[in-house]
């Protein structure tokens, strides 16, 4: 039935204007004879017969609905066609199933990891952040020589009481907090905060309350707001949590709200929230720079305004408080812009690499496609035969592309669920939002558009193959014909051209990325880190308060230490090398003028850290039990601070003030020791100015700035007796002390290489499969150019040729594109690789070592994967190929 | 020229011209004049509803058309049924009857 009225209207259509008026003037023409039959005047008759259709009325509307039923009637046929191609198209999966399963699995790798790393881009980068107007929330920072820094209590004090572009202006500072309500310390991330931080973000809590203004002032600040991480894990989710008291750092807090899940993903990584309550005397202090401060605009404000504003605010703050501040600015960024930070660039390069990835697997099934065509051209011909136009054959083969390519997708996808979460696990830690990765709406959007995006790109030189044959009666014969002969090999190399052009790309960004893998191993970190072990511990203030507690608690932790088995050495530092934490202070070599401060890390130590880590002196001594605060104070400087103050003079006797004292009233130490410069922040690192105090000459301050947290590092080759050692130690001292953080320096080491490490496995994997891919791209199109002329070469060898001739010629037609394609693989990776330029270590972007090992391993697996099938072809008997 | 308001006709014209339409393809002034005087000249169809009727019924699929020649020896459309027609006359049938009967069941009580 469908298919009659489709024939009859293909053959009856005309124009809906002609079909109307004729209709119309036939049933004038009958009704006038009607009208004359029954004795009206003739002239009268056609008068009335017209008059009846309304003076075109009826005409016009008719063409209106006809022009409709047509265009229905064209959607139909259309939608019949698709159906009938869809089936068609299905039809040949099912009879051609090694054909199929190799392109819809090539198709899934492709789709499959460029999906999986899409859905990695859309969680950390691209997704809006979980709280509302995140355009609006800025991180703010105090610009000292044209460096981002902290602020100081006076600082944001000064700035609170003066913004006008912000609606909220929040400080904020990292915090240990030691939870130990019952038998099981915890060491818990916290931060304290001004009652602003939370509104700031505009999440309201789950349960309870925020802070109120009032909790701002110092003696009502025992209160405390926990995260739903925290909530979940340490309080089993228990809602009668609001209004008990927990036990932190020794004290009793009042829990007095917990946040949602969804404040988790804003980019804190705190579990729990106390007050920040400065003091009067805090708030007059300008100098101690240690407070995150964030602010939410107002709505009408631009950020160049805000920036404007805390420029302007920063000049009179200069102007009030010269003697921190003369050469202090302010200025602030989008918070969530600092929070993915160069994540935003490393993510889309790798979602390029794997795009380019995708690119060479649709370039294999193009060309498997091809080579179904080639063996289809007498169906094709058929088909134009039977009267389906060039247009109707275009669109036949584009279906058949997005079939395989929605196959592809789908089997992508299932890939892509398995693979994500074994990514995810592998992947380093601290990358922001990694962990709400999902396979959501957005990113089935953007599978959906990789499937018609490679469904376009399969299809289209196939499509445009055959939609360029002007006649396909050649084809008609023995199915060898014209289209066959006529899908020239040039198209075939083209694909395998540009595939390796692709190849080359991604292959080198890999190489460059394995190269400062390599150099990032070997690089040297300045000391024997192999068998040390460290833990830290920090003390509460409220019963540590006294310098004196806290040196006699350490004291007591390191003697038990050094005396259990398994420890070799043991030392106390305030900041391990290759750990996270620490602190840094402004060293005034003596002679120079207060401009000239070095900013260098500092390290508390007690006399035995130096043989724990085993760093080498350059010059002088280690400290001794004879260095206290009543003897000489006495400084050990590495050799970079060593050379930025005193240049090539010998640094020993010479004195620096630090770390107490006031501008003007130097404090003086005497340097007894240099020691060699130690890449105490991973070897990718340049070694920083760093200094030692021994522990129990540092000034009383100096325990409030480490808030009593130290590290203790011992030597030893039995990593679980000197863990417990440590944890026996600190447990019989104070068994409400949490230990932290107990790592190998091995262990460290290995987290910050972590990151490289990660990108360059994936790096490697990617191009790994982009040159099997392109491999098997030219294996295929020298295996059919061999199938096509194996009676050529039963000729050339019947005639003499050796089979080294032959493998030369045949060979040839896959290694040439390859080197076209290698060529501009070259340019474009020089044009490219720069991307990486912030993950190289000591080498450059375009290093050309790095380059021509590259294309050489390129040229050797493409000639590999050329030679094989051309080397068969010398195997056929010439006979048998002659009487092909 | 009708002795019934428009209104009377809307609704049911399909259903007439589908019933008609069982005796064989017809052209459009032929069904028109069917309905005509199978109501014994009760019901005259004006042009303005009949053709786009059909323009309307050939779209949903229920009628096909194609050229013939007339009785004038003219080429004319020839509307006929098709199966979708068939099955869409069988429930207007139905659905027609019943709402007479209930229409049936007032008026004629009364």
């Amino acid at each position: 039935m469908a298919l009659r009225q489709r024939l009859r209207s293909l053959i009856w259509r005309v124009p809906v204007e002609v079909e109307v008026h004729e209709e119309l003037a036939h049933h004038v023409e009958l009704r006038t004879q009607e009208l004359i039959d029954r004795g009206v005047d003739p002239i009268e008759a056609r008068a009335e017969a017209r008059r009846r259709l309304q003076d075109g009325r009826i005409e016009a509307e008719l063409t209106r609905i006809g022009r409709r039923r047509n265009d229905s009637w064209a959607r139909k046929e259309w939608l019949d066609e698709l159906k009938q191609d869809i089936s068609f198209a299905l039809r040949q999966c099912r009879t051609h199933p090694g054909f199929t399963l190799a392109a819809v699995l090539t198709l899934a790798i492709g789709i499959g990891a460029t999906t999986a790393i899409f859905s990695v881009v859309h969680a950390v980068v691209l997704k809006p952040y979980a709280y509302p107007e995140p355009d609006r929330v800025l991180l703010t920072y105090s610009i000292w020589r044209g460096n981002r820094g902290s602020w100081s209590v006076g600082n944001f004090n000064y700035f609170d009481q003066r913004l006008t572009t912000t609606t909220h202006f929040a400080a904020a500072s990292g915090v240990n907090l030691n939870l130990a309500d019952d038998d099981q310390p915890e060491r818990v991330v916290g931060r304290r905060v001004t009652h602003d931080f939370f509104p700031l973000f505009g999440i309201q809590p789950a349960l309870g309350r925020i802070f109120t203004p009032d909790e701002d002032q110092p003696g009502r600040t025992n209160v405390v707001v926990l995260s739903h991480r925290l909530w979940q894990r340490r309080f089993n989710g228990d809602r009668t949590i609001v209004g008990r008291a927990i036990r932190i750092n020794g004290e009793s807090y009042d829990v007095v709200g917990v946040m949602p899940a969804a404040f988790d993903e804003i980019g804190d990584t705190s579990e729990a929230w106390v007050p920040i309550g400065f003091t009067p005397e805090q708030l007059a202090m300008f100098d101690e720079f240690y407070l995150d401060a964030y602010a939410r605009i107002k709505p009408d404000v631009s950020m160049a305004q805000v920036n404007d504003e805390f420029a302007r605010v920063a000049h009179s703050l200069a102007a009030d408080h010269p003697d921190l501040n003369r050469e202090r600015s302010a200025g602030a960024d989008l918070w969530s812009t600092f929070h993915v930070g160069d994540y935003r660039l490393r993510l889309f390069v790798l979602l390029a690499v794997v795009g380019l990835v995708l690119l060479i697997a649709c370039g294999n099934v193009a060309n498997l496609l091809l080579a179904r065509l080639a063996a289809r051209s007498r169906e094709l011909a058929i088909r134009a035969a039977i009267g389906a136009g060039r247009g109707r054959i275009v669109r036949q083969i584009l279906t058949e592309s997005l079939v395989l390519a929605t196959f592809g997708g789908v089997a992508g996808l299932i890939l892509a669920w398995w693979a994500l979460p074994v990514l995810i696990r592998l992947a380093p830690d601290g990358v922001p939002r990694l962990t709400t990765t999902t396979l959501n709406g957005p990113v089935l959007a953007a599978a959906a558009a990789l499937v018609g995006a490679s469904a376009l790109v399969v299809g289209l030189l196939p499509a445009w193959q055959v939609g360029r044959r002007r006649s396909f009666t050649e084809d008609l014969g023995d199915g060898k014909g014209a289209l066959s002969g006529a899908m020239k090999p040039w198209m075939r190399q083209t694909l395998i051209g540009a595939q390796a052009a692709l190849v080359m790309v991604v292959l080198a960004g890999a190489a460059l990325l394995v190269r400062s893998s390599i150099n990032l191993q070997q690089e040297p970190i300045g000391f024997d880190y192999h068998g040390v072990l460290t833990a830290r511990i920090a003390l509460p203030e409220a019963q540590y308060g006294s310098p004196d507690a806290a040196r006699a608690a350490y004291r007591s932790v390191l003697e038990r230490v050094q005396t259990s088995p398994g420890v070799r050495a043991a030392a106390l530092d305030s900041q391990a090398p290759l750990t996270p934490g620490g602190g840094s202070n402004g060293l005034l070599p003596e002679g120079k003028t207060v401009g000239d401060l070095i900013q260098s890390t500092s390290h508390f130590v007690t006399p035995q850290y130096f043989s724990v880590v085993n760093t080498p002196f350059r010059s002088g001594r280690a400290f001794t039990d004879a260095d206290i605060r009543q003897a000489e104070l006495v400084m050990i400087i590495n050799e970079t601070l060593a050379r930025a103050a005193f240049g090539s003079e010998s640094a020993i006797g010479k004195r620096i003030s630090c770390c107490e004292g006031a501008p003007g009233k130097p404090h003086y130490k005497t340097v007894v020791g240099v020691v060699a410069d130690v890449k105490s922040r991973g070897p990718a690192q340049p070694a920083r100015p760093e200094f030692y105090l021994p522990l129990m000459q540092i000034p009383d301050v100096a325990w409030t700035w480490t808030g009593r947290s130290l590290v203790i590092m011992t030597r030893g080759d039995d990593v679980p007796a000197m863990t417990s050692a440590i944890r026996g130690a600190v447990k019989a001292v104070d068994s409400t002390l949490p230990v932290f953080r107990i790592w190998t320096l091995d262990e460290s080491l290995s987290r910050i290489m972590a990151q490289a490490r990660f990108n360059t496995l994936l790096m490697t994997m990617l191009a790994a499969t982009g040159l099997i891919l392109a491999a098997l791209g030219i294996y295929s199109v020298i295996a059919w150019l061999v199938a096509q002329r194996t009676r050529e070469i039963g000729v050339r060898m019947a005639l003499g040729a050796s089979a080294r001739d032959v493998i030369g010629i045949m060979s040839a037609h896959g290694v040439k594109p390859v080197v076209a394609g290698l060529a501009i693989g070259v340019v474009g990776a020089l044009a490219t690789t720069r991307l990486l330029q912030n993950q190289l270590f000591e080498v450059g972007p375009r290093d050309p070592l790095t380059l021509a090992a590259t294309a050489l391993l390129l040229l050797i697996v493409g000639g590999a994967a050329a030679a094989i099938p051309a080397w068969r072809a010398t195997t056929i008997d010439p006979s048998t190929a002659l009487r092909e | 020229m009708s002795r019934y308001p428009a209104d009377f006709l809307h609704g049911t014209l399909d259903a007439l011209i589908l019933k008609i339409l069982t005796g064989g393809p017809m052209h459009g002034y032929a069904i028109g004049k069917s309905i005509e005087d199978g109501t014994g000249g009760a019901l005259e169809v004006e042009e303005g509803s009949l053709y786009p009727a059909l323009y309307r019924m050939e779209k949903r699929g229920w009628l096909d058309a194609e050229w013939g020649t007339s009785e004038l020896g003219r080429r004319a459309k020839f509307y006929r049924l098709t199966r979708a027609g068939r099955q869409q006359l069988a429930s207007d049938t139905a659905a027609w009857t019943a709402f007479a009967a209930a229409v049936n069941r007032i008026l004629i009580k009364a």
